[in-house]
This record gives structure tokens, sequence and C-alpha cells, in this order.
């Protein structure tokens, strides 16, 4: 149960997530055709955009992160959706979410909401779900 | 059977795209070559909805002039992307 403390921080949590904004965004009663050009614009096209050198990190897959992998390839199996789909929702995340999450957190995310735009779980069975696993793990240490 | 021969010069259309598709925008508008012929698969516009009667297209691989395209970061004489 969130307590109002609890409140308190997850604000100041999503406040310190904005960027600086360039111009502000508030819902404008008309925009320019170039500008909803811009605004169509999806994550995942970064070709060609400026960016500073990353450096590269022989990184393991962590078992959460094979897992997810392994139940986004069996949802497609078993006729859920496709990759293309997974890669779109991913998109329909915006922004703040697609950069904010682990590469594999985007999947298990677009997995669940997948399951349930498509009506094969509810959002009452998703959540009934966590709390017994959060349980269950929570009991074993 | 794809239209295009290996060799024939091609243009990427600025196709209005509403949603998703994998047409990157530093591509759109600039001409290359046809260097490979790929089979035909759904169109990413459709797949990505998982719709069963979408477009199948064949797939053209192209060779840009990392030049056409510009330099990604200003100072570098090529793309970090390169003809295949």
């Amino acid at each position: 149960m969130s307590s109002i403390t609890d409140v308190d921080t997850l604000q100041r949590g999503v406040i310190g997530l904005a960027p600086e904004p360039a111009a502000r965004l508030d819902s404008p009663y008309s925009i320019s055709n170039d500008f909803y050009a811009a605004l169509r614009h999806v994550q995942h096209d970064v070709g060609g955009q400026p960016d500073a050198p990353v450096p590269y990190l022989d990184k393991e897959e962590l078992d959460w992160e094979l897992r997810t992998y392994v139940t986004c390839e069996v949802l497609a199996w078993r006729g859920v959706w496709n990759a293309e789909w997974r890669r779109r929702a991913e998109n329909d995340l915006g922004e703040t979410l697609y950069y904010g999450l682990p590469y594999y957190g985007r999947w298990i995310t677009v997995a669940a909401k997948t399951l349930i735009d498509n009506r094969l779980i509810s959002v009452d069975e998703l959540a009934a779900k966590i709390d017994e696993v959060r349980a269950r793990k929570e009991a074993r240490s | 059977v794809s239209g295009f021969q290996m060799g024939d010069r091609v243009t990427v259309r600025e196709a209005t795209t509403l949603f998703h598709h994998r047409t990157q925008t530093y591509t759109r508008g600039r001409s290359g070559v046809v260097v490979e012929h790929r089979p035909e698969w759904m169109i990413p516009e459709d797949e990505a909805w998982g719709r069963e009667d979408g477009r199948v297209e064949p797939s053209t691989w192209c060779a840009f002039a990392s030049a056409i395209c510009g330099p990604a970061i200003p100072g570098l004489s090529r793309t970090r992307w390169r003809p295949r």
C-alpha cells in the first residue's frame, strides 16, 4: 500500500525525468505539417543523429533477460505477436519509457501490454500474479 | 520478383508514414544502386499489427554512397552506417 511519503517520492522522481524543454508542448490548438512530421518520428530511427562515442561492454545476459527473450519468442510461436509487432509496441511506449527502460525491460513491458491489449489476460490478473511472485520471493529471502 | 535489376539506380520514396516503419530518415529521397535481391516478406507497416492480409513485397538491398547520406556527425567524413 502506498503511503503519502511514497507518492511524494514518486512525484519527485517523475519530475526528475522531465528533460529541459526546448519548447513547451501543451496540446497546441494548431501545428504545422513539418512539426507534425517531427512528432511522428519513430524512436528506433536514430541513424545519422549526432551522438557521442559509447564504450563497448561485453555484457552477458542475466537470467531474467534470457527468460524474457524466451517468453517473447514463445508468445510469437503461439501466435500472440511477431517481432515487428514487438518493435512497434516498444516505440508506442513513448520516448521516456523507451529510453528509460533496460533493453529487455522494454520487451517484458510490451509483452504484458500486448497480452492485455489483446484481452488474453486482464490487468487484475497480471497485478495478482505480480503480487504472488513478489510474495514468493520475499518468503524465500 | 522485384522489378529492379542489379545495378539499377533507385531513389527511396518519401512516402507518408503515420505510424510504424523501418525506412530510415537519412535514406529518404536519396539515390542508390541495387546490389542484392532478397525474398518477399510482409512490409513492417503491416506486419507490426499482425495483419494476415498485409502487403508482401520483394526486398531489395541498395548501396548508397555514404557521402550522399552525409556525415552523421559534423567533422566526420562518414556516417556510422555503411553500404553492404
